[in-house]
């Protein structure tokens, strides 16, 4: 057990679905060789098959406390790293030439079924859900590995992989049932997201919290009664772990996405809610149906000229209350320097 | 494959060494990354190495973001590259109650690191090798590129004159460093520059009817203030990223948001009511609501009496408004009529102020009145008018019409009739429909009815633009010690129309008018003409409209009476005339063969009329590939530049140079330069010295490089002190210095910008409070610059008369390209800022397809055996194109939907999404004669509209060849 435990809430009526997370952490993390499929950051339309795809169906995780057997992710199913041919397209000399990734065999993409979701119109219905490693209190990756590569950090709970312990066995990959761990062919290691550690340690936020445009993510200690963290999960309770029956303990909760009313059959509203209120519950439990009236109940509150705490906590109108005690500029930062003759500037 | 601990943090290291670029770019320093690899003692270094850098530069992307323009960044460099960006997130709270603006920024800005070093990148000047398009290009000096350049360019001035040298200049131009030297070629050659905002679809043309300037929106934190918000005609979930907080923040502020849109967009998603209508009939849902407004007595008719045409007079014989000069022996024929309830008379409305005094203007006036030569003629108010007209738009008859319930229509009526504070986000969407500006105007009408126009958090969202305004002190004058002298020319006029009782903004419009008249007696200016006129009759795209007839568009007369009359007339600009074929076009940072709708034509038409193509751009476009010569632009973390941004945010935002330009690339201000100072040294070989333009301007081809750098004063490489003047030569902005300015990297605007394309906005910026526009009009009763000198829901020009668009009215979606069974709508992508990401790997893998796909409605794609993922062939009668189909449940059936701005080398086979929009001109748009349908600063010219293209598509057995 770690001490304390950091954490992170994404406010669903906030994400635009924009992958600017996804960015931010690509651009950071994931361009050494090897990593090219790497979203440690991911965000998908809900319902979908998810990155990888159908990753709700390949188990893993733990069933009444015993680990659950689960599928390992092929490459196709995480969205390959493709190969375009730009060079060919403008200095080729065959005008007939096109831009398309892998000769047009490229399969699926991480982000295949973006914007799609189900029902029928005018009823259809979808969401953005953004999910990064969920940093487990109980989790089914450190269990599985044989050479316990894999630790959760005494300080704040972060699970990172030992890469130098990591010997690529891919036990992890199967026993995650958050799909959330990669590997990579030419570093023989799984990587899976670090939680920003670097920028953690020096008080900086992660680089998908900071960034995103939407202002969906809260991150702290769970047990900072100052922080937004707790005040989401403990007191105000709205904010959900995603398939907390995998029974590893997320430590990602989520908002609930409310959303507008469905038609009739003659086009008139009704007071249902278009995403099915049960396709919510089998997302983040039971309690959906109690956050979404109490997440309506203060916006009336609001409305009607009163106060709301809760209100002012999911607006955060100074965005840095976002972000706990990681509220450190990264530009002030230090940077790690290993050259002495190298001094920032 | 197994490696042990010591290799895999060896080759690790190595990797982030060399930040894993492409093989093009020379290996930085690689030797000295390995040579520190022993201070890695474990993985974790590798992490914390990867998160390290030598340098932080502020900086942004200078392109057109527009509604989502600008956002500052922190840039940081290693090894001599920039390897990552991070949103700088200083914005300060500008109150207590409203969400500070932080941290903005995209996807697309979160990448720029990794698209400046991507293959498309060009770093050296290209010349064509073989045919145009051929795909093959040598690699040649600056000099030898920009001498064959300045020679082509003296051949056509000097044998064709002045006016045959184009500047193609898109929605990438900056008002900034790069338009300040475009601007002062332009006013020293006389060559022209098109004026895209209609061609790229931005016309919002109703409006410009209404309120006489398109030019007028608040600050994204305003909606904060709103308790109902409308997405109507506006996406900004997708299109508005780095605002669009404000407007889910809004909702837990209490605000209700209702959505309007065929399809359920990633907008609607966040709406707590979702009307879905069919595409092209927004008119008729506006006008139905109007309707439960003026019949249900919930008018304010304190608003409309004073802001508003409504009360006055039309006469019944001329269908002209009744002037003071009509009803009285020297009465002034600029004064509108009313009839006043106080004194029981016909009384001139107010002129110079919109305040009513003593008069009590009565709304509902239908009477016969007495004119000064004593016939009698029945006479009625535009709100009498208006009520005839709206009787016809119950919810029953509006809704069979847009596909919505009436109850749903009643109950939109009711949440707007009830709301305190009404807000719109209506983009560039509405105006992209043939009869959008009818649907503009009616929206409006919804607004000035229930008085949410110019207060806090209610407002009609006009077009978006904000401007630091030293750029034209800094173009027009021969030098800066003369520009006061140069702008005294016009202190006469300006005091004369001053004192005839226009308004400062009306002055400053008109001014920027000037642009499209080249020789006006006033100033020498930049030449300016319609973009979309420019394509339609040089580039061929008119040809596409031959069969137009037959597409419903509702013209009495063929489309070409209504353009031969509106050029003849010089209604619309066209520059140069329809008889003098342009010869060289130089493309900044544009990419019209993308963009422009029926671009093919381009190709067949425009193309072999022009004897030199010069496209300037830091990467290879579809515009790029069918150049003579590709001249590389250093990109905006290269090089220092200021530009325009939005009130939705606004902070004036500069790029700053983190790294030097790649290879041989230049900024676009030193790039004109060079071709300045080519051209007068070959014209000095050549014993070239000045010709004159058409309208008799003398042009210096001898001295142009010395007078286009105010003789030396502003030279090649002097971009951040063109930058500092500019910005010091303005009024919008004085807490900060330059130099402070480029270490914040942004500044909030200070004051209203006193130039043409941003007084629109009328109204002041506060430093701690939301923007409001048009509180000049509403608070301080400043007239509106159209022609009743109020929000004008009556527009009485003839082709109006003609084409049945007197009052705001709704008319049936046209069937352009034929009567095929669906619709082809689209949109703005998320994925790209036009297509300046457009093929960028990263963006492309994140996206639901890495090639151009159509969206197409579940039932559609069933009827035609067409299943997620096929390719379809998509034609009407003038072309077709190939594409896959995703199939999606949002898309209300019969309406399709493709994202813009694939480049025309990410289709296969033959054709691109442009090839089946014919884009017919609209007749009313080529009205003028007229004090506000007069083509200005981007706007009041021709628009380009693809909403209402009519497709069928088709299953293909797989990619076409």
């Amino acid at each position: 057990m770690s001490t304390r435990q950091v954490a992170m809430v994404m406010d669903l009526n906030k994400c635009l679905g924009c992958q600017t997370c996804t960015v931010a952490c690509k651009t950071l993390w994931t361009r050494r060789e090897g990593m090219g499929h790497m979203l440690w950051n991911t965000v998908n339309t809900q319902p979908g098959t998810g990155t990888p795809h159908g990753w709700e169906t390949m188990g893993g995780g733990f069933a009444d406390g015993e680990a659950r057997p689960g599928h390992r992710p092929a490459l196709d199913e995480y969205g390959r790293d493709w190969a375009f041919n730009h060079q060919d397209v403008f200095f080729g000399g065959d005008s007939k030439e096109r831009l398309v990734p892998n000769g047009g065999a490229y399969g699926k993409g991480a982000n295949h079924d973006e914007d799609t979701g189900a029902g029928e119109y005018p009823n259809s219905y979808y969401f953005y859900l953004p999910r990064i490693c969920n940093h487990c209190t109980h989790p089914a990756c450190l269990e599985a590995c044989p050479r316990q590569a894999i630790g959760k950090r005494e300080e704040d709970g972060i699970v990172l992989v030992d890469e130098g312990r990591c010997k690529g066995y891919r036990f992890c990959q199967e026993a995650c049932p958050y799909k959330k761990i990669y590997f990579n062919e030419e570093e023989g290691v799984a990587q899976k997201c670090i939680f920003c550690f670097p920028r953690i340690d020096q008080g900086v936020t992660t680089a998908c919290s900071r960034q995103c445009p939407g202002r969906v993510r809260f991150v702290g200690y769970l047990d900072d009664p100052a922080g937004p963290i707790h005040k989401l999960v403990n007191v105000h309770q709205v904010a959900l772990p995603l398939h907390a029956e995998y029974g590893t303990q997320p430590n990602v909760y989520y908002v609930p996405p409310l959303s507008p009313p469905k038609l009739d059959p003659d086009g008139n509203p009704t007071d249902e809610p278009r995403i099915p209120t049960e396709y919510l519950v089998s997302l983040f439990g039971a309690r959906v149906h109690e956050v979404l009236a109490k997440l309506e109940a203060e916006r009336a509150r609001v409305r009607d000229g009163g106060e709301s705490e809760l209100m002012d906590l999911l607006i955060s109108r100074k965005w840095l209350d976002m972000f706990g005690p990681f509220t450190r500029h990264p530009r002030e930062a230090q940077p790690v320097h290993f050259h002495p003759k190298r001094q920032p500037t | 494959m197994n490696v042990d601990r010591r290799e895999f943090l060896r080759r690790a290291a190595a990797l982030v060494g060399s930040l894993a670029l492409p093989d093009f770019v020379p290996p930085p320093a690689a030797a000295a990354s390995r040579a520190r690899v022993p201070a890695y003692a474990s993985w974790a270094d590798v992490y914390r190495k990867q998160w390290s850098w030598d340098r932080v530069v502020r900086s942004t992307h200078h392109l057109n973001c527009w509604f989502q323009a600008h956002c500052a960044w922190d840039v940081y460099v290693k090894d001599g590259l920039v390897f990552r960006e991070e949103q700088a997130g200083e914005y300060e709270p500008v109150n207590a109650h409203l969400p500070d603006y932080n941290p903005r920024g995209c996807q697309k800005g979160g990448c720029f690191s990794t698209r400046m070093y991507e293959p498309t990148r060009v770093t050296h000047p290209l010349k064509r090798v073989g045919p145009r398009g051929g795909g093959r290009w040598e690699r040649v000096s600056w000099e030898a590129a920009l001498d064959d350049i300045a020679d082509a360019y003296l051949d056509v001035t000097v044998e064709e004159g002045t006016d045959r040298t184009i500047w193609d200049l898109g929605p990438g131009i900056d008002l900034g460093v790069s338009m300040a030297a475009q601007g002062r070629f332009s006013m020293l050659t006389q060559s022209v520059g098109l004026d895209m905002d209609g061609e790229i679809g931005d016309s919002r043309r109703g409006t410009l009817e209404t309120f006489g300037k398109i030019v007028f929106e608040r600050s994204a934190d305003d909606y904060f203030y709103s308790d109902l918000i409308l997405f109507w005609g506006g996406n900004p979930l997708y299109t508005q990223i780095p605002q669009a907080h404000f407007y889910t923040e809004a909702r837990y502020g209490g605000a209700r948001i209702i959505s309007i849109t065929p399809d359920y967009n990633p907008s609607a998603m966040k709406a707590d009511l979702w009307i879905p209508i069919k595409p092209g009939t927004d008119a008729a849902l506006a006008l139905a609501v109007c309707r439960e407004i003026v019949f249900g007595g919930h008018v304010d008719e304190a608003f409309v009496r004073e802001q508003t045409d409504l009360p006055l007079l039309v006469r019944g014989d001329t269908k002209r408004y009744l002037r003071e000069a009509d009803i009285a022996a020297g009465g002034q024929a600029a004064y509108h009529v009313l009839w006043d309830a106080q004194s029981g008379a016909l009384r001139a409305a107010p002129y110079r102020s919109l305040a009513l005094e003593a008069l009590v203007p009565e709304l509902d006036v239908k009477r016969t009145v007495r004119l000064a030569d004593g016939t009698d003629v029945e006479v009625r108010s535009v709100y009498s008018l208006l009520k005839d007209r709206l009787a016809e738009y119950t919810p029953e008859a509006a809704g069979a019409e847009c596909g919505a319930s009436p109850a749903l229509v009643r109950r939109l009526a009711g949440e707007i009739i009830a709301a305190k504070r009404l807000a719109n986000i209506s983009q560039t969407s509405l105006c992209k429909y043939f009869h959008g500006n009818l649907a503009e105007r009616s929206i409006a009408l919804v607004f000035a009815l229930t008085g949410n126009i110019g207060r806090r958090g209610a407002n009609f969202s006009g077009f978006p633009l904000l401007t630091p305004d030293g750029g034209d002190k800094f173009t027009i004058p021969p030098s800066l010690s003369e520009a006061a002298a140069t702008f005294g020319k016009l202190e006469p006029l300006i005091k004369q129309r001053m004192a005839a009782g226009d308004t400062h903004e009306m002055i400053v419009t008109d001014l920027g008018r000037l642009l499209f008249v080249p020789g006006n007696p006033l100033l020498r200016l930049p030449v300016w003409t319609s973009g979309t006129l420019f394509w339609h009759v040089h580039g061929g795209i008119g040809e596409l409209a031959e069969k137009s007839e037959s597409w419903g568009l509702g013209n009495k007369r063929p489309l070409n009476e209504y353009v031969e009359e509106s050029i003849a007339k010089h209604w619309q600009p066209l520059n140069p005339p329809p008889d003098r074929p342009p010869r060289i076009m130089i493309s900044l940072c544009s990419n019209p063969l993308r963009r422009a709708r029926g671009a093919d034509k381009l190709l067949e038409v425009l193309w072999p009329k022009l004897k030199k193509i010069v496209v300037l751009d830091w990467r290879v476009s579809s515009t790029g590939r069918q150049a003579d010569y590709i001249l590389p632009v250093a990109p905006w973390y290269e090089r220092t530049s200021l530009k325009w941004v939005t009130p939705l945010s606004p902070y004036l935002t500069i790029t700053n140079a983190a790294t030097p330009p790649r290879g041989e690339s230049k900024c676009d201000w030193d790039i004109i330069v060079m071709l300045a100072r080519h051209i007068q040294a070959r014209a000095k070989a050549r014993g070239i010295g000045s010709v004159k333009s058409p309208q008799g301007l003398e042009v210096r081809l001898d001295t142009l490089y010395d007078d286009l750098t105010m003789q030396g004063a502003f030279k090649e490489g002097d971009d951040d002190k063109v930058a500092r003047t500019l910005y010091e030569l303005g009024n919008t902005h004085k807490k900060l210095t330059w130099d402070e300015l480029k270490e914040k990297g942004f500044a909030r605007f200070e004051n209203l910008p006193d130039e043409p394309s941003s007084i629109g906005n009328m109204c002041e910026i506060p430093p701690d409070d939301s923007i409001v526009p048009l509180t000049f009009h509403v608070r301080d009763k400043v007239p509106y610059p159209t022609a009743s000198r109020r929000i004008q829901f009556y527009v009485d020009h003839p082709y109006y008369e003609e084409l049945d668009e007197l009052l705001p009215r709704y008319k049936a979606p046209p069937k352009i390209g034929g009567d095929y069974p669906l619709v082809m709508t689209g949109g703005k992508t998320r994925w790209s800022i036009h297509s300046t990401w457009r093929d960028s790997p990263l963006m492309l893998k994140l996206e639901r397809s890495p090639e151009p796909y159509m969206l197409v409605a579940s039932p559609d794609a069933a009827k035609r055996g067409i299943a997620d993922g096929d390719w379809i062939r998509v034609r009407n009668d003038v072309g077709s194109f190939a594409t896959i189909a995703r199939v999606s449940p949002n898309l209300r059936p019969g309406q399709t939907l493709m994202y813009h701005a694939w480049e025309q080398f990410q289709f296969s086979g033959a054709g691109d999404m442009n090839s089946v929009s014919p884009t017919p001109l609209n007749p009313v748009e080529l009205a003028g004669g007229h004090p506000h349908l007069t083509a200005g600063v981007l706007q009041g010219q021709n628009s380009v509209f693809d909403r209402d293209t009519r497709i069928d598509i088709e299953r293909l057995r797989g990619r076409p060849s």
